[in-house]
């Protein structure tokens, strides 16, 4: 699996939430656990629909951000999607 | 306290029908017991809305719920939108197919039975004839396909006395990690059936040490969020406040025994959306007409029942010189709504003064 080049999907069991306070969680339903998300991730993991690889996620994040994403993006993505890949959140279609 | 965007959980009464009638049941008689069952499809749509709206959990009562003969597609459904579950049973229609069947889904939290004693004797009184025997087999099923079993017992006046061989059989015997207990209550048919089923305050206090020697015998395995062991926690607690000249404790002082509201929402056998099973007169909206989201963030009635941790013992005529004015909750809104009719008051079974003032004892 190529977190590089791959289209990472959610998994279905996965329920993305906001709890009091707009803090946000992904819940495993086939497992009943939660994994908080930081204030960043949410806008990932909308994009998770096996439609986009790394590289279109930071583009739609530029243009979201009008060109001014912080340098540490890309380095927080691939942490992020490995991080759910490791945690059984998402699979890599493509 | 902050509200999430939607309830994390609903309860639904699945059903209003049952094939006991156990004479302190809190739903017949009560206005859940409407008679009227939604079809198989009208909960599948719902399931969906509670899908989109980030619900998590679904714990299906009644009545009972394995009595619908689509209990199973009711399931398939709840698995399909990606919630888990939790049923409450009375557990004597729970055979090995349909155990089989909760548990290979993956997204069962809980399979409550009720057990109300260690044999028919104390369990049958009010739950009827041979339903012990099926209970306790329904439970035995659940446990052997691996479901996360729990038990709840009903405290009563013809089982006070059995709660030590309860216990044992529990614990002991069946191999259950843990159970819980309540209390018979003023709702439903107890109302009716009041003087034959719910405690006096003399048996209110026996129960207290009964159950608190047996925490002292099994430690951590005996729980309960009402009913004497409920009470004796909380009581004790106000108890050591003044004792340690204490003149408050955390959260208390205000009505805020109820935190159901901020995470929780409920719906009937009818499919009318309320704010909990056990306040099921106010009626919020329908399910698949009015939106659930704007159920739960808009309500009027939400809002007032949110806002009733805010009202202070004090503003109460009842409470107004009470030594435990600022250590006590005021109780369930459910309970204050079925013995005064009005749930924005404190409730007079968790009422720790009147309970001394009618001869009522912690243990020693
Ligand atoms: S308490 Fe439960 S089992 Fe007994 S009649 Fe009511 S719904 Fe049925
Ligand atoms: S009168 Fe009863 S309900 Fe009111 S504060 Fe005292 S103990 Fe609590």
């Amino acid at each position: 699996m190529n977190l590089q080049s791959g289209c990472p999907t959610a998994n279905p069991p996965v329920v993305f939430r906001r709890e009091n306070g707009g803090r946000t969680v992904l819940f495993n339903s086939d497992i009943g656990k939660s994994h908080g998300l930081d204030p960043v991730s949410p806008f990932f993991w909308k994009m998770l629909d096996g439609r986009y690889d790394a590289a279109s996620i930071l583009g739609a994040m530029r243009e979201e951000c009008e060109g001014c994403i912080p340098d540490t993006a890309p380095e927080h993505l691939r942490h992020f999607l490995a991080d759910l890949e490791k945690r059984g959140l998402i699979a890599v279609e493509c | 306290m902050r509200v999430p965007f939607s309830p994390r959980k609903i309860d639904i009464d699945i059903t209003s029908r049952c094939n006991l009638r156990c004479s302190y049941c809190y739903f017949f008689s009560s206005d859940g017991d409407t008679g009227v069952d939604l079809p198989l499809e009208s909960w599948l749509q719902f399931f969906e809305e509670c899908t989109r709206a980030a619900v998590l959990e679904v714990c299906l009562a009644g009545g009972e719920p394995l009595i619908r003969r689509d209990f199973r597609q009711v399931i398939e459904g709840v698995v399909r939108n990606r919630m888990r579950f939790s049923v409450l049973s009375n557990g004597t229609l729970l055979d090995n197919e349909t155990a089989a069947f909760l548990k290979s889904t993956r997204r069962c939290n809980s399979f409550q039975v009720s057990i109300d004693g260690p044999g028919p004797e104390s369990h049958d009184r009010c739950r009827g004839d041979g339903s012990f025997e099926k209970a306790l087999r329904g439970l035995q099923a659940a446990l052997r396909h691996g479901l996360p079993a729990t038990v709840r017992l009903t405290i009563h006046r013809h089982n006070l006395d059995a709660l030590d061989e309860a216990a044992r059989l529990l614990l002991e015997e069946v191999g259950l990690h843990s159970f819980s207990t309540n209390v018979a209550s003023y709702s439903g048919l107890c109302r009716q059936n009041s003087s034959e089923v719910e405690l006096s305050v003399e048996e209110y206090s026996r129960a207290m040490v009964r159950l608190e020697a047996l925490e002292r015998k099994y430690p951590g395995r005996i729980s309960a969020q009402a009913g004497p062991q409920a009470s004796l926690r909380m009581w004790r607690k106000m108890e050591k406040a003044l004792a340690d000249g204490r003149e408050s404790l955390p959260d208390c002082g205000f009505l805020r025994s109820c935190g159901g509201v901020f995470a929780t929402m409920a719906v009937r056998s009818d499919g009318t959306m309320v704010p909990c099973t056990q306040l099921n007169h106010i009626a919020l909206g329908e399910i698949n007409r009015d939106p659930l989201m704007e159920i739960w963030q808009n309500h009027p009635e939400l809002q007032r029942l949110r806002e009733r941790r805010d009202m202070p013992l004090e503003r109460f005529d009842h409470c107004r010189g009470c030594r435990y004015l600022r250590t006590c909750r005021g109780g369930c809104p459910a309970m204050a709504y079925n013995v005064i009719g009005d749930e924005n008051r404190p409730s007079p079974d968790a009422c720790y003064r009147d309970f001394l003032a009618a001869g009522g004892r912690l243990p020693a």
